[in-house]
């Protein structure tokens, strides 16, 4: 019994020894790069950096905003109303923990916000804020705004798709990134500790 | 010894557990949202991005892509798309996705596979195909995008998902 017992123990101190050496640690607040904080795996890790140029044209105005490919930013133009988007490709079953952009405001009139949008693929009327971030003041420099309290954080993949999008109201308001961050704290590939059983079933198979 | 053997053991099936989901930061299926369609510039005005999170059409048909970026060595394993076809009484009568594969080195492109709704219905419909051509990826000698077509403003994508294995 004492063998079994100890056995027991090992496995748990092993599975749980494995899953942090794979676990990601990410940050709260934002990280000057090199942090220890950020991820270090290649090929899509935290933080999910959208530039400028992954922004497109809603459509019916296509001519309302500007990408500025020699400085890497995206600006509205003298035709107000530049509203743009960008898909948001994150891994399924992260937690999305905030959301930054890096934005110049030398608008006194207006402001611009980002907002992070999930949709139901299934549900028409299915559509959720997750989270949404406001330039302000006016200061013809490069700053960082952010929003931490992220709704529906889970991604659902292949349920809901994701996107960014912002208005630029005029040509002084310049986009350069968005960020978000997200941990990947699951153990299990379906994320069974998050709640969700939908690929699990009561009857033996 | 044994008990070390264990451990490590237990380790690497709790590091092969977890893997998909850090290693390489995607995960399937890979779901391209509407978001990430951009016109073929013949008609930069000839479609609007709802708030909501859908393209529709305004009257004529339109042409949107998106590049699909697929782990090398992955097998796609279906197609499916999202979308609302309100209405056959237009230049398509359907919304139509296809994923195409390009050869890095020519200009002769394949499709990979389509799908597309079916009938006027305000409802969405999820067509789906698994009857895949070349469906392991290769991105040292082929590209691969989705084109999605549609027309009318009752003409509403949301999304394609490519379900893959690795």
């Amino acid at each position: 019994m004492k063998h079994t017992t100890y056995s027991i123990f090992t496995v748990l101190g092993a599975l749980v020894l494995g899953a942090m050496v794979i676990c990601p640690i990410v940050n709260a607040s934002e990280g000057a790069p090199g942090d220890e904080y950020l991820a270090k795996n290649f090929g899509g890790s935290s933080p999910l950096v959208i530039p400028a140029a992954a922004f497109s044209s809603k459509g019916n105005n296509a001519e309302s905003h500007n990408f500025v490919w020699w400085a890497g930013f995206v600006k509205g133009t003298a035709l107000a109303g530049g509203c743009i988007q960008a898909p948001v490709y994150l891994p399924r079953w992260a937690r999305v923990t905030s959301m930054w952009a890096s934005f110049v405001d030398a608008d006194g009139s207006n402001d611009a916000t980002v907002t992070l949008t999930r949709r139901a693929n299934t549900s028409l009327g299915d559509v959720d804020g997750m989270g949404s971030l406001s330039t302000s003041g006016t200061e013809p420099v490069v700053r960082s705004f952010s929003d931490s309290s992220i709704s529906e954080p889970l991604v659902k993949l292949p349920d809901y798709s994701y996107f960014v999008s912002t208005c630029l109201a005029s040509e002084n308001l310049k986009l350069y990134s968005v960020r978000l961050y997200y941990t990947e704290e699951t153990i299990f590939i379906d994320a069974f500790e998050t709640g969700d059983t939908s690929g699990w079933s009561v009857v033996s198979p | 010894m044994k008990r070390l053997m264990i451990i490590v053991l237990v380790a690497a099936a709790g590091l092969a557990v977890s893997t998909p989901l850090w290693a390489s930061g995607h995960s399937a299926p890979m779901v391209i949202p509407a978001a990430a369609f951009h016109n073929d510039g013949e008609d930069p005005n000839g479609f609007y991005f709802n708030q909501n999170g859908y393209l529709e059409g305004d009257g004529t048909g339109v042409k949107m892509f998106a590049g699909a970026h697929l782990p090398q060595g992955a097998t796609v394993e279906s197609l499916t798309l999202y979308a609302v076809d309100g209405t056959d009484a237009c230049d398509l009568p359907s919304v139509t996705a296809w994923l195409f594969r390009v050869p890095v080195g020519e200009a002769q492109l394949s499709e990979m596979v389509g799908v597309a709704t079916d009938g006027a219905s305000s409802a969405i419909q999820e067509p789906t195909s698994s009857s895949i051509t070349d469906g392991v990826i290769d991105n040292l000698f082929y590209r691969y995008f989705v084109r999605v077509d549609f027309c009318a403003a009752t003409h509403k994508f949301l999304a394609v998902a490519i379900d893959y294995s690795e």
